[in-house]
């Protein structure tokens, strides 16, 4: 419950984010599959969730992740930076990516 | 994760070795579990699996029960030097009435794998080379708790109909049809299948049909539940009588439930119907535990803390059995 609402009180639309370290995740057939840690299920990204994470993995910061999802799909910067907060929201919440500190 | 830890895999298809293995992984600590939907050997499912194992080498691989899909598993575990073992949960009686027996040969002959380990003690003693590693439970969120005193007692028949013949149910609805001014029956699937709910309406046996629940909703379900009924004619332990005894409900099942025939003597005599071919002998025992609610809570706590012990042991006995597994595995020896 704590985490769930420091997600709620806590921007992620901007800052760095990494993948944390037990984290197992690759590329298959042009798919982005993660292992997350505690979870059995294996999950698989659609594309534009799999185009925010290669970014991610380089290092990008939340808002050049969202300016490529912009470029990408051709949609409003407000909407892309809404999509990019919801998916670090639900990696963050998975334990799979963390904020990086500073 | 190294060589002295076991991954283990299983396709969700098969509940019991995929529930089986999922808990190990809590209860032992010896090992992570990955569950797979897709039976497609060439799937992304199983390619990541493959090279997770090549990245991770461990000392062990455990498959849940048998697919071709593991193919490539097996393969990517041998590459590495990891021993391979098949987590078989059904036990001789049910594989043959699940038309397993195909697949067991398979496991059996295969050059593969290294190591056969059996839920089932006796299907482990009859079978050369193989190991029981017993089920475990992960109770540390389950508690006793004692349902309120109800005009009728709500009487649990839980499998899907599928399972019907194996678990019993026509004995099973006879045995409640006696009983039926006093309880009522909740099924979860049983009236999917036509022939059993006119059977039940025939009877006229209340009941209430809870279909296909989430884990939530089975736990919530669970904690409303008097008494369970588990009379099946095979069983390698028997999850769901588990679950019910655990939370100190009563389960009548038949000596073929390993998990309510292990109990103490004292518990054994109120839920252990000899003939599991009796309607009469299952509607006997309930109707034992229906006239008297005080026997039904004792039977159900006693019930409770004899499976806390006995999933203690099961814990340690399946812990010795990989740890011994993982110190001889051969990238550790090498």
């Amino acid at each position: 419950m704590g985490s769930k609402s420091s997600l709620r009180t806590i921007s992620l639309s901007s800052g760095r984010f990494v993948v944390r370290p037990q984290v197992a995740h690759r590329e298959v057939e042009g798919q982005v599959v993660i292992l997350a840690p505690g979870d059995s299920a294996l999950f698989t990204l659609n594309d534009s969730a799999a185009l925010i994470w290669r970014d991610l993995v380089r290092g990008c910061e939340a808002a050049a992740l969202a300016k490529s999802l912009q470029r990408a799909y051709g949609i409003d910067p407000v909407s892309a930076a809404k999509d990019v907060e919801g998916l670090l929201r639900d990696l963050v919440h998975r334990q799979i990516v963390a904020r990086r500190r500073r | 994760m190294s060589a002295d830890t076991a991954l283990t895999f299983c396709l969700t298809g098969f509940p019991g070795a995929h529930r089986a293995l999922a808990t190990l992984a809590c209860t032992t600590g010896l090992t992570r579990h990955l569950s797979i939907a897709s039976p497609d050997p060439g799937g992304v499912e199983i390619e990541f699996c493959s090279a997770h194992v090549r990245d991770v080498r461990p000392g062990l691989i455990i498959l849940g029960g048998w697919s071709s899909a593991y193919e490539p598993l097996v393969d990517a575990a041998k590459k590495v030097g990891a021993g391979v073992a098949v987590y078989w949960t059904s036990s001789g009686g049910q594989s043959g009435l699940a038309r397993e027996i195909g697949k067991l040969a398979a496991v059996l002959q295969h050059r593969k794998v290294d190591h056969f380990f059996a839920a089932g003690r006796d299907l482990a003693a009859a079978i050369t080379g193989a190991v029981h590693l017993p089920v475990t439970l992960d109770l540390r969120r389950v508690s006793v708790g004692r349902p309120p005193a109800r005009q009728r007692a709500r009487v649990s028949l839980f499998f899907p109909w599928r399972e019907a013949a194996r678990k019993n149910a026509l004995n099973s609805l006879l045995a409640a049809a006696m009983s039926r001014e006093r309880i009522e029956l909740v099924l979860n699937g049983l009236t999917e299948d036509d022939d059993y709910r006119e059977l039940l309406h025939a009877l006229r046996v209340p009941h209430r049909e809870l279909g296909w629940m989430s884990e939530g909703d089975y736990r919530r379900a669970l904690s409303r539940i008097d008494i369970g009924l588990q009379p099946s004619f095979a069983e390698t332990f028997d999850y769901v009588a588990a679950d019910h005894l655990a939370r100190g409900r009563p389960v009548i099942g038949s000596a073929m439930v390993p998990v309510i025939a292990e109990m103490p003597a004292s518990v054994r005599k109120h839920l252990v119907v000899r003939n599991p071919d009796s309607a009469a002998e299952i509607a006997e025992r309930l109707e034992c535990l229906l006239t008297d609610r005080k026997l039904r809570i004792r039977v159900g706590e006693d019930a409770a803390i004899a499976l806390r012990r006995k999933n203690d042991r099961d814990i340690a006995a399946a812990s010795e059995v990989l740890a011994s597994l993982l110190r001889h595995s051969p990238l550790r020896i090498c």
